[in-house]
């Protein structure tokens, strides 16, 4: 069946590897214009916010990390899952890819939250719900990964965190609805997936632009990450020979 | 021209903001490809060791 | 014959519990450590009351999850060195029960003792007579959830290097949530507040650790051991 062999490709480690060398370069290439032109909405082309003035302009860098740093660690936990279940080693490869890039896409959110806050609440730092659950966010990146170099044998060390990172998928919705659920001075979501904005589409078309850069990097990023993490797992295979001479 | 970097007065924030943000990025990129030479390195040495 | 999953725990249990029994002073170690963090803050902090009447929820739940931690590496690790634990896994019965037993125990001889102890640190850091029921069990209900949790990551890390540091490091962060209830209820005591909202929250942080932290348990344990 060739809906089946396609869904196949996916579990073999050379397929993936080629796959990914020949489609990071236009993750990347879109990834990096789609930044710029959002970059040009968002800093040049959008209006002042009537309360917030200019500073209401680094949304289009916060909403952006913030949105990865989760994006992130669900496809972490996703494929960590699915590294379990179905025992696919490129699975566990992509999760192992991850962690770092979300790690990172945490700091970047609590930084550029921050330096945000500063000049709207008064304070670099408040412990209310959802800037307190991105922290952990950012300790269940760190315990990932202390537990993937923590565990010698690599298979134990693929599944256990694979364990790890599903237990710890719990914190993502409450990091999402934490503003809805508790009286937050996190601010809630300025616009919905499907509803009106309540802001001016000059103000929303570049952020709306940047999230999709942003997960277009996400991609690249990730493809080129999975790579070397294959060739490192793969050492011993005769398709390895291949790609590095 | 000024007015633009002064952002009406929330320059010191939004400057560093993008410049952190970006700066990550750039950063996260910069460890990736270097993740990934050094992984190639790494199996080409092993290849030549092991024929 | 094969044996209910509940008799099977049964029977670890009472095991667990008799084995901690011949050693009596392992069993204080937690509360002793437990006194003697409590006791550090007032003496770096301020020697004033109000003031630590102030900081006696934090000090209080910070102790009780850092002596939690301490009994937590040897949840699993003496039966993980000398292949009970093994047994267990391949005896065909449920290791889930058989863990979830294991974590009952450590909350009966951690949790439970700490909980029922806490008034004496308390009275030294300031909090008033009344609130002391309503601390207690809401030290005794959180340290029954941080059990639960302690267990998925003594669970994870019973195969890794410098596994005590790594497990503090899991731990703490699927805690937070009940150091933050468990803190709120305790100032709301003090203050002579209802209790019921954050006790709610523990109670359901508690009912999800029961239904999942056991499953994960034995997940992570059945890793650990091939």
């Amino acid at each position: 069946m060739a809906t089946w062999t396609w869904f196949h490709r996916f579990a073999s480690p050379p397929w993936v590897y080629g796959f990914a060398a020949r489609w990071a370069p236009w993750f990347g290439a879109a990834a990096v214009l789609a930044m710029l032109f959002a970059l040009y909405g968002g800093l040049i082309l959008a209006p002042p916010d009537y309360q917030q003035k200019d500073a209401f302009r680094i949304v289009y860098i916060h909403a952006p990390v913030a949105t990865l740093s989760l994006a992130v660690y669900s496809t972490m936990a996703l494929a960590a899952a699915v590294g379990l279940i179905w025992r696919m080693k490129v699975a566990h490869a992509v999760a192992a890819s991850c962690a770092p890039i979300g790690a990172w896409f945490t700091v970047a959110t609590l930084a550029t939250g921050m330096l945000w806050g500063k000049p709207m609440w008064g304070a670099y730092w408040v412990w209310d719900p959802r800037l307190t659950s991105e922290l952990v966010l950012l300790f269940l990146y760190f315990g990932y990964m202390g537990l993937r170099a923590g565990i010698e044998d690599p298979q134990k060390a693929d599944k256990a965190s694979a364990v790890l990172a599903i237990v710890g998928a719990v914190n993502v919705p409450i990091i999402k609805y934490s503003v809805n659920w508790w009286n937050s001075l996190h601010q809630p979501a300025t616009t919905k997936l499907l509803g009106e904005a309540d802001m001016d589409w000059s103000m929303v078309w570049p952020l709306l632009l940047m999230l999709a850069a942003f997960f277009l990097y996400f991609g690249w990023v990730m493809l080129i990450r999975l790579r070397a993490e294959l060739l490192r797992r793969e050492r011993n295979a005769s398709w390895v020979r291949e790609v590095v001479t | 021209m000024s007015e633009f970097f002064a952002m009406s007065g929330y320059g010191k924030y939004i400057w560093p903001a993008f410049g952190i943000g970006f700066g990550i990025v750039v950063l996260i990129y910069v460890m990736a490809v270097s993740s990934l030479s050094a992984a190639k390195q790494e199996a080409k040495r092993r290849l030549e060791m092991n024929p | 014959m094969k044996t209910s999953p509940l008799a099977a725990a049964r029977l670890v249990m009472f095991r667990d519990l008799r084995l901690a029994f011949r050693k009596p002073s392992q069993l204080l170690q937690p509360l002793i450590f437990f006194m003697i963090v409590a006791t550090l803050f007032p003496l770096t902090l301020s020697p004033e009351m109000s003031r630590l009447r102030d900081a006696a929820p934090g000090v209080l739940w910070v102790g009780a999850l850092l002596s939690s931690l301490l009994a937590l590496e040897f949840l699993f690790r003496e039966d993980a060195q000398d292949g009970t634990l093994e047994q267990f896994a391949l005896s065909g019965q449920s290791l889930t029960w058989m863990l979830f037993a294991k974590t009952c125990v450590h909350w009966l001889l951690t949790g439970v003792p700490l909980a029922v102890s806490a008034p004496i640190a308390a009275m030294g850091l300031g909090v008033p007579a009344e609130a002391m029921w309503s601390m207690v069990a809401s030290l005794a209900l959180g340290g029954f959830a941080l059990s639960l949790i302690g267990a998925i990551s003594a669970g994870l890390t019973l195969g890794a290097r410098r596994g005590g540091v790594l497990l503090s490091l899991l731990t703490l962060p699927l805690a937070v949530p009940i150091l933050v209830f468990g803190a709120d209820a305790t100032n709301r005591a003090i203050a002579g507040d209802a209790i019921a909202p954050p006790m709610y929250m523990l109670g359901a942080i508690a009912v999800l650790g029961v239904t999942l932290a056991p499953l994960a348990a034995a997940a992570a344990v059945r890793i650990g051991l091939e």
